[in-house]
């Protein structure tokens, strides 16, 4: 794949610059993609604890591995390919040690899970219940799907990347990679069927 | 990155719109407020360990290297010295002289045997 250029993508200069030892170019990208991470692995994780010290240590790893950076693929896709295997180690870990599985970390109440942002239109506390109820089945209706579903669902729903970055991510194809995003949401669209036909 | 809920569908969720609408229902968790501080707090630990190291002195294998390369210096010396010894110092010492004051030496040990003899003579000399 021929390498991007990094005015195409002004993260991939950004990483340049920490390549060549700018801390502020660094702490730039850690404002930047702070809760896009957090939110990834969050919603990967099931545990917001965790979830925080994963989000942490991905931009650690990006630190570390600065000096061998180079823009062949847009930031992002390195960004959430290091969150992923971050993701994938505590997997890893929590089946070796016998933790918590993971629907135990998932919670069914969307209030006790991740912190959500506060919503600036306050809204009658029936239409809140109704959302909170909402919120708390798309959560577990995500947390059903096999993790390169998940992954998948995350990264093109709400992270915005494209189908060839998300291909990138899981290390597929592309055919691949929309293969597993037609499952999940076969899936999806089981499990939310009730409000898909409310809405 | 944009909002959640403002993403546009790829074109093959057009059969899914009302899925990828629901979805965007979801709010984003929020990282702690400290989370970049967190981050540049964690880097200094973790490079901690690497610093101390490289300030605390040599490894065990540079001091042994170290050490290693001292022994085989001292022993190359000692070597050097010995045969400065062997070639010059002790090149005149008498024995090394072609031979010749070997000859004298057993000579010598001769005459010195001899004289043992005299004495014993001489004492038989008294006896008699």
């Amino acid at each position: 794949m021929p390498p991007v250029e990094p005015s195409a993508d002004p993260n991939a200069e950004l990483m340049l610059r920490v390549r060549q030892g700018d801390e502020s170019a660094f702490d730039l990208l850690v404002e930047k993609f702070k809760t896009p991470v957090f939110n990834y692995v969050c919603r990967t994780i099931g545990n917001e604890d965790e979830a925080e010290d994963i989000a942490q240590n991905v931009f650690i790893q990006v630190y570390k591995s600065a000096e061998r950076y180079e823009p062949t693929a847009k930031f992002t896709t390195w960004l959430f390919t290091i969150a992923r295997n971050l993701c994938l180690n505590e997997f890893r870990r929590r089946k070796r040690h016998s933790l918590q599985s993971l629907d135990e970390t998932f919670s069914s109440d969307p209030e006790s899970g991740p912190t959500q942002l506060a919503d600036p239109s306050a809204r009658p506390p029936a239409v809140e219940a109704s959302e909170r109820e909402l919120r708390r089945h798309i959560l577990a209706a995500i947390e059903k799907l096999p993790e390169d579903q998940r992954t998948a669902v995350l990264l093109c729903r709400y992270e915005g990347l494209s189908y060839e970055e998300v291909a990138r991510v899981l290390g597929a194809s592309v055919a691949a990679t929309k293969s597993i995003l037609h499952r999940a949401r076969q899936t999806l669209k089981e499990e939310l069927h009730k409000f898909l036909r409310e809405t | 990155m944009e909002d959640f809920a403002m993403k546009h569908a790829p074109s093959d969720w057009n059969d899914d719109q009302k899925l990828w609408e629901i979805l965007g229902r979801l709010r984003p968790a929020s990282p702690p407020s400290n989370f970049a501080w967190l981050v540049r707090q964690k880097l200094v630990e973790s490079e901690k360990p690497r610093r101390e190291t490289a300030s605390a002195g040599p490894d065990a294998i540079s001091v042994f290297r170290r050490r290693t390369w001292a022994l085989a210096t001292v022993t190359a010396c000692l070597f050097l010295v010995a045969a400065i010894l062997q070639f010059q110092v002790l090149e005149h010492r008498p024995f090394h002289a072609n031979g010749k004051m070997t000859v004298e030496t057993i000579q010598l040990a001769q005459n010195f045997e001899l004289l043992q003899d005299i004495e014993v003579i001489e004492h038989l000399d008294e006896l008699m």
